[in-house]
């Protein structure tokens, strides 16, 4: 069901932006006492209120705790302008990543016994359900910069490349939640089409806790009312390679949501795999 | 990648050829095949992504936004993002300001009024160029006119009488009842008026060598080109903006040395004499728009006909 909301973003109300959203079985999940407090659905002017996890069971766009969204992945997609690329489809969320490289550095002074690797995400204004306009210099862009990089370094054999550059760029056209776990992964994939040599998969994957459960893969309205953690991992080991945690997490559950995001991340290491294996599957038979 | 003067100077010999020889085989008036999808993005009200064979890709999002009390100048932002290069630096600015003065020239605002004194939809409408080598106003161009094809913007159900007293716009929570922003209902119903569809623009860079003009450049024909013109086309006919840049230079991919090449190569064997023949090759490219933008527009009127939602 498609319903059209208006939200105020500015205190005078001069402007407000329409929002678009897909509301899941929203009758299903609230009961009586909550739907007696709330206004009702069909008033334009209310934010309406979702139930994080009902005691039935079910998540606010309809899924369970343990059940990741479509992740739908492709490798290939510019064969033209770059040596890698790849674009991953997480629910709502929509990434392109193109891989550049190993290749000759712009500067020459920054060359090292190993291949350097840079990360670039850019984000595209319209990819909110609010358009933001991002500045270049974001701190939280350059931050996810960061740790990408910091996680690619692990995973990549940079040895067996020295002197050489590999430039990630990765644009994110569509967030709905998730975004760095789906920005590595998109990664992952296109440094696999580039032909990097890679120790294993790097696949990430966040997950949060509410009230004592532990729900996998976050959607936007999920992240902004639950604490959350992502982790990344190499491979299906138990080795986690990249954390970040920016909200308060009861101690409690931190192993819990540990074991579900990297049950999640290995999960999404296979669907990975599958479209690695269809796409070098598709070029042979191609030949 | 630099040329090498033996290459330029085949180049330039065969682009100067009667009739012009391009090294793809194309005509001067045609364009390299696009691969273009529509629609792929539930949050935005209109998206497209357009993808040349050299490739260039482009990906735009129309976003609508409802304000109080604008001008009418203010309802189209139209703002290019490219990759890797600055947001202040004159490319992006050039080209996001030659597709919003034209854009707001030809589109009747009625289509996006709400209520008859104070509301009004703001288009945000924002390309991303992902990668490009040659200029990319065309690409851009294109995706623009198939995200405005797609667009659509939702009902309203409130009165949009609000001369007398106040009225907050309330829209139709049906999406099956949105309005299509290029077609009639959307300004019979705002204004009272007919019901006239509408054809977004598109704007045209064509690349001058010697006496031809050639439609779509690649890299390497605007490397050799003496100027490039910037045309527009909305309505059915040539219009503004008509401005003269520097191909050779704009794309940000010539080096130096490879100007000073060009330029030496230009003052020993061919006769510029651009002052002469500017106005003849103003009229030639008028012409050929003429005839080579229904084509254009036809076609991209097919691609939006066809059935949407995948990106890849």
């Amino acid at each position: 069901m498609f319903v059209w909301e208006l939200s105020d973003t500015s205190a005078n109300c001069d402007s407000f932006w329409i929002r678009r959203g897909r509301l899941g079985s929203d009758t299903g999940t609230l009961d009586q006492t909550h739907r007696a407090l709330l206004p009702s659905y069909s008033s334009p002017l209310t934010q309406s209120r979702h139930e994080i996890y009902s005691p039935e069971g079910l998540r606010t766009d309809g899924r369970r705790w343990n059940e990741i969204r479509n992740f739908d992945c492709k490798i290939n997609t510019h064969p033209t302008s770059a040596d890698g690329s790849s674009y991953v489809e997480w629910g709502h969320t929509k990434v392109v990543c193109t891989v550049d490289g190993p290749r000759e550095p712009d500067n020459r002074q920054n060359t090292t016994d190993r291949a350097v690797i840079s990360v670039n995400v850019n984000v595209a204004s319209f990819s909110t359900e609010t358009r933001i306009k991002r500045q270049r210099n974001d701190k939280r862009l350059a931050e996810m910069n960061i740790l990408i990089r910091q996680l690619l370094e692990e995973a990549v054999l940079t040895k067996l490349n020295p002197r050489t550059q590999i430039a990630v760029n990765i644009t994110v056209i569509a967030q709905d939640g998730g975004l760095l776990p789906a920005c590595i992964n998109a990664a992952c994939l296109a440094m696999i089409d580039a032909g990097v040599p890679l120790t294993d998969y790097v696949s990430a994957c966040s997950s949060g806790v509410y009230s004592n459960n532990a729900l996998i893969d976050l959607n936007t309205l999920e992240e902004q009312d639950v604490p959350f953690l992502t982790i990344g991992v190499i491979g299906k080991s138990d080795k986690i390679s990249m954390l970040t945690l920016e909200t308060q997490l009861p101690m409690a559950s931190l192993e819990p949501v540990l074991a579900t995001s990297l049950s999640g991340a290995h999960a999404i290491q296979d669907i990975m795999d599958a479209a690695v294996r269809k796409h070098g599957k598709h070029r042979l038979e191609r030949k | 990648m630099p040329f090498s003067p033996a290459e330029i100077d085949y180049l330039r010999k065969s682009l100067q050829a009667t009739p012009t020889i391009r090294p793809d085989a194309r005509e001067p008036n045609q364009f390299r095949p696009v691969d273009a999808a529509q629609n792929f993005l539930p949050a935005t009200n209109g998206s497209a992504r357009i993808r040349t064979s050299d490739g260039g890709e482009c990906i735009v999002g129309v976003k609508a936004k409802v304000v109080k009390n604008s001008s009418v100048d203010e309802l189209i932002a139209v703002e290019v993002d490219i990759d890797d290069i600055r947001d202040d630096s004159p490319l992006p600015k050039l080209l996001s300001a030659v597709l919003q003065t034209l854009i707001l020239s030809s589109i009747d605002t009625n289509r996006l009024r709400l209520t008859r004194s104070n509301y009004a939809f703001k288009l945000h409408i924002d390309a991303l160029v992902l990668s490009h080598t040659s200029f990319p106003l065309n690409l851009v161009s294109l995706a623009i006119f198939l995200a405005l094809k797609c667009t659509r913007l939702p009902l309203l159900v409130s009165s949009a009488n609000d001369e007398e007293h106040e009225e907050v716009p309330v829209f139709s929570d049906d999406w099956e009842e949105s309005l299509a922003l290029c077609g009639g209902e959307i300004l019979a119903n705002n204004s009272g008026s007919e019901a006239i569809s509408w054809t977004p623009p598109l704007v045209f860079s064509l690349a001058v060598v010697g006496n031809n003009i050639l439609v779509d450049p690649t890299h390497e024909e605007e490397s050799v080109s003496d100027l490039g013109l910037i045309m527009g086309w909305c309505n059915g006919q040539v219009c503004a903006p008509l401005r003269i840049i520097d191909l050779a230079s704009a794309g940000g991919n010539v080096s130096p040395e490879q100007l000073s090449q060009q330029q030496s190569m230009l003052e020993q064997g061919i006769d510029l004499n651009m002052k002469g023949t500017s106005r003849k090759l103003i009229m030639k490219a008028y012409s050929l728009l003429t005839n080579t933008a229904p084509e254009v527009v036809a076609a991209l009127d097919a691609t939006a006909d066809e059935e949407d939602g995948a990106l890849f």
